[in-house]
């Protein structure tokens, strides 16, 4: 604002704000004129700074500067100020940049209008899904990676060779059992991490990544702005939503940028019960694979539960609607070492945080079955389960399904190689799980982001509320007489 | 209560005056106020730089309202499209 001040000498803004620079005496870091433009647009955390910084009387004179020239005016000062800055920056604009556009639309322009117009858009949302998501992350991640890893790693090297070793080493079956039996640290926790969600959760933060790179996402954004608003959320949300779809507890770590509460807890609350995470997905679409009526229901069931579970909690939240708006940065073509950047640092995140939770969780099963506990649980669970039409076993996947969703839909993967399970349980089965409660890594980050009240609660709702749907949908299957 | 801000260099004030929200997709106009009985609003509209005097032009107007301002362009839902109001509409080119 330098430049204004030439013009705008014995203008009423210029001159409080030139005794506030002379009032100020403590080192804010930043130009006193800097401070001096915040603390008469009202910034709360930089007057009660100078409040405590400078003396009492300086503060009192401060204020009644500031005051007096808010009455001067009639427009907020924040906005007056803007305008002046607006000048100043056409000023320079108008006098360093030459700016000739071209006549014709530039490619990326055209390629921007197709991402962005609903009827071309929308067709190209479900390709970019279709490739990214079930090709790439659920065809080649989850499929062919993991079989090498699953089936050439792990059960024909790594499992014989720590079952033999731990037979050496260890005498006692009970301890032998914590590292290398049926649930075993190595021969589970570490085989599910490193076979199963390590290929799935990499080659989907590849695709976000290639996604993030280019521009796409905040196209995707406008384009599903109105959907979004019915279920009190808007086009910003779709970056959290999606990264959901990669992992649920890093999403709702993101729900931070979506500017009210109320959209926060709509979103936890989605996170938690109707978005899938990769790993989950991955399994499920392995699961379901062999039959695409099966995958349909299952996606038709999730997608409803999403928009009329959203519209619900949108009716019954309190708060201001949201309003929608999104810079729409040009076009790029994704540059290869952001990509990798990107891709890296999220999996060694990723990893970090699950390795130890899945060591964890295998030490907790092994308790769990040493002391009967899980014998417990498990009887306890195998109501529910069979109240929606599964067989008792299917309970032991539900049980650890809580250690981490990914753990639980791999123990139905297990089920389902021994022919445990018909079509239809399959489905019920892929529902109740993808809605079942978070694992415990997003359960702490839903209760540490909203707190103890509001995570608590999101948790109980999603525990009830997925039975009741696997119920719901095994007795329409039945009364329809489909069988999947 | 209702606030309207009017910018500082507003000739012809009653030509054309429509708000974004209003405007054919392609059509241009000159940022003449902004109006909006919700301070947020204002603060959002004013952080994209959409002041009195800046020509916009629309690109969109579904699913969003997609406009062009200077060498950006933003998305809106429509209850910031209404907030902004233009004036000469169709006249420049």
């Amino acid at each position: 604002m330098h430049g204004t001040k030439d013009k705008a000498a014995g203008d009423f803004l210029e001159i409080s704000l030139e005794r506030i620079e002379t009032l100020l005496k403590g080192d804010y870091n930043i130009s006193r004129r800097a401070v001096a433009l915040l603390l008469l647009q009202g910034d709360d955390e930089l007057t009660s700074l100078t409040t405590a910084t400078e003396s009492p009387e300086t503060s009192v004179e401060i204020a009644e500067i500031a005051a007096r020239t808010k009455a001067h005016y009639q427009e907020p000062l924040a906005y007056l100020i803007a305008l002046r800055r607006q000048e100043e920056v056409n000023r320079i604009v108008k006098e360093t940049v030459e700016y000739r556009p071209g006549t014709k639309l530039p490619l990326r322009e055209r390629l921007s209008r197709i991402m962005t117009n609903p009827v071309t858009g929308t067709p190209l949302l479900f390709l970019i899904l279709y490739f990214g998501l079930y090709k790439f992350v659920g065809g080649f991640g989850a499929g062919t990676l993991v079989d090498f890893l699953e089936i050439d790693l792990f059960e024909k090297i790594v499992n014989p060779f720590v079952e033999r070793t731990f037979a050496l080493l260890i005498p006692w079956p009970v301890f032998r059992d914590l590292f290398a039996g049926d649930y075993g640290i190595i021969t589970l926790g570490i085989r599910y991490a490193v076979a199963l969600i390590l290929p799935i959760v990499t080659t989907f933060f590849l695709v976000f990544a290639v996604i993030e790179d280019t521009g796409y996402l905040p196209r995707l954004a406008l384009l599903i702005d109105r959907i979004f608003k019915k279920i009190g959320l808007t086009g910003r949300a779709v970056i959290p939503i999606v990264l959901g779809l990669g992992c649920g507890t890093m999403a709702t770590m993101v729900t931070r940028t979506l500017p009210t509460k109320r959209e926060r807890v709509i979103a936890t609350l989605l996170l938690a019960l109707a978005v899938p995470c990769s790993a989950q997905m991955g399994v499920i679409l392995g699961l379901l694979a062999g039959s695409p009526k099966a995958l349909l229901v299952w996606a038709v069931v999730v997608i409803t539960i999403f928009i009329l579970v959203g519209y619900f909690a949108s009716m019954i939240i309190p708060g201001d609607e949201p309003s929608f708006y999104m810079e729409i940065p040009p076009l790029r073509l994704p540059n290869l070492n952001n990509i990798f950047t990107k891709t890296y640092a999220r999996v060694k995140w990723y990893f970090v945080e699950i390795l130890p939770m899945f060591i964890l969780a295998s030490v907790l099963i092994w308790f769990g079955q040493l002391s009967g506990l899980f014998r417990l649980l498990t009887k306890v669970l195998e109501h529910p389960v069979r109240w929606i039409g599964l067989p008792d076993n299917t309970a032991v996947a539900f049980l650890f399904g809580f250690f981490r969703r990914d753990y639980g839909a791999a123990g139905l993967y297990d089920l389902k190689k021994a022919g445990l399970l018909s079509g239809n349980q399959l489905v019920v089965a892929c529902i109740t799980l993808t809605l079942f409660l978070p694992c415990v890594a997003q359960f702490l980050m839903n209760v540490k982001e909203r707190g103890w009240k509001t995570g608590l609660a999101i948790s109980i709702f999603v525990l009830f509320f997925s039975f009741s749907a696997g119920y719901f949908v095994s007795q329409v299957l039945g009364l329809l007489g489909v069988y999947l | 209560m209702r606030f309207r801000f009017r910018g500082n260099p507003v000739k012809n004030t009653c030509d054309n005056i429509l708000p974004l929200a209003k405007l054919k997709v392609g059509q241009k106009g000159v940022v003449a106020y902004l109006q909006t009985a919700n301070r947020q609003r204002l603060q959002k509209i004013m952080a994209m730089g959409i002041l009195p005097g800046k020509t916009i032009t629309l690109l969109q107007k579904f699913p969003s309202y997609v406009f062009q301002v200077g060498l950006s362009q933003f998305a809106v839902d429509r209850e910031l499209a209404e907030a902004i109001i233009l004036q000469d509409v169709d006249r420049i080119n």
